[in-house]
């Protein structure tokens, strides 16, 4: 509250000690009769020995007692106002079914769209994992099958056989099927893949292998 | 019309009266529930309680409203705008509040808001007829009193609603819940958002001011 709070309308007596806030609430308790009743014998006292606020304090009382007068004589709803009330309320419960009919139907389809997008998403997600894997592992299952089957068979149709059969599981790598790997007789090996091995052979004898 | 469409008519008569007694002794039980209880069935969709509530609080609300904002033509569209609200917003009441306190301060948000829409407007048309003089506003008979076909009371009130108008928005509001609507301050300090001592405060400034405005008309205890 302001401590600078100054009423110039009001015949604010001057003479009393209290800060305004706790002025204007020792009064408002008075005036209202909530005042603790020790404290309103001591506040009593007081305004018998102040005649100027004691007359302030029966203006106040006589105000809250025309206040209280005239709030008795009561203004009161308007005629019809409960059924005007009643329409507006059933035009908002319409409106708010309306809302919610409208809400429904495209969440519904939203729904159906949804799930459809998910249904493709991982049926092409499988697809597309699925031929990838299958790319990878061609080149290198073709050379392994080229390499033990016999050349009566065209390498077109071991290649169409092979697409679509599950990819096999190859066995992990390990350094005896590494050493395995340069024990292939070099006549059966292509010439490209011959030089490389003789040039690797080499240079693994000049570090020292037997 | 034979005995047995006969007896399906009676028979369906009598379900229908069974049914309208069960409703009005529905109805009955809803009377006696308590606000708080009322505002309980109407969040589980029972509209009945609603319009218990409505016929419980219209007038005072209406009272409040009129003393606040001083037009009672602005009243019923306040009092249809606020039990609107309540209809809107019935899930966020929470039983920890009164159901009076939580209705007066969607009332109070209301008559506030309007009361500084209003005075906006005033300022708007006192500059637009600074700025050409040639606009001019149309005075508006006050057809709310005409002293000569009311009672003193009605002049009383008259006076003292003036005197109400003139003080300013923030006595006024804890005023009239106060002395008008008599309130207690915890329910004043709950629906305005002020401290306890700031609504005494308030509440004493407030009838100072209206004393003040007052004393030409009535006569105030002669100092002794």
């Amino acid at each position: 509250m302001r401590e600078d709070y100054q009423d110039s309308d009001s015949s604010w007596p001057e003479e009393h000690n209290c800060p305004f806030s706790d002025w204007d609430e020792l009064l408002c308790e008075y005036v209202d009769g909530t005042m603790d009743p020790a404290v309103r014998q001591v506040f009593e006292e007081y305004l018998r020995a102040n005649p100027a606020v004691a007359h302030y304090v029966a203006c106040l009382c006589r105000t809250r007692q025309l206040l209280h007068q005239h709030g008795a004589c009561r203004l009161r709803a308007p005629e019809g106002f409960q059924a005007r009330l009643r329409q507006r309320l059933a035009c908002e419960m319409m409106r708010e079914q309306r809302i919610l009919d409208y809400l429904s139907l495209p969440l519904r389809g939203v729904t159906v769209l949804a799930s459809a997008a998910v249904i493709l998403f991982l049926v092409g997600m499988y697809t597309g994992t699925w031929l990838y894997a299958e790319n990878a592992t061609q080149s290198s299952s073709t050379t392994e099958i080229s390499s033990t089957r016999s050349f009566s068979i065209a390498p077109e149709l071991i290649l169409r056989e092979h697409a679509w059969t599950p990819r096999p599981v190859l066995p992990p790598r390990s350094n005896a099927m590494l050493s395995a790997a340069w024990t292939v007789p070099v006549t059966s090996a292509p010439l490209g893949l011959r030089d490389t091995l003789e040039t690797l052979r080499l240079v693994q004898r000049s570090r020292g292998a037997p | 019309m034979n005995i047995q469409q006969k007896q399906r008519i009676v028979l369906r008569r009598e379900a229908l009266a069974r049914q309208d007694e069960r409703e009005k002794a529905r109805y009955e039980e809803l009377l006696h529930m308590s606000d708080e209880d009322l505002m309980a069935q109407f969040q589980a969709g029972t509209v009945e309680a609603f319009d218990i509530l409505v016929s419980r609080y219209k007038d005072p609300l209406a009272n409040y409203l009129y003393r606040f904002l001083g037009d009672p033509k602005e009243v019923e569209d306040l009092l249809q705008e606020t039990f609107m609200r309540v209809y809107r917003n019935r899930h966020s009441y929470r039983r920890i509040a009164k159901f009076s306190t939580w209705l007066y301060t969607i009332a109070g948000n209301l008559a506030r808001s309007e009361y500084r829409k209003r005075k906006r407007r005033r300022l708007y048309s006192l500059q637009s007829v600074n700025r050409d003089e040639e606009e001019y506003e149309v005075e508006i008979p006050d057809e709310t009193f005409a002293p000569d076909r009311h009672t003193e009371s009605t002049i009383q009130d008259h006076y003292i609603q003036e005197a109400l108008k003139q003080i300013p928005e923030e006595f006024r509001e804890v005023v009239v819940l106060r002395d008008v609507q008599q309130l207690s301050y915890e329910e004043i300090a709950e629906i305005t958002g002020l401290p306890m001592g700031t609504v005494k405060s308030r509440i004493n400034r407030g009838r100072t001011k209206l004393q003040a405005l007052l004393k030409d008309v009535y006569p105030m205890p002669e100092e002794s």
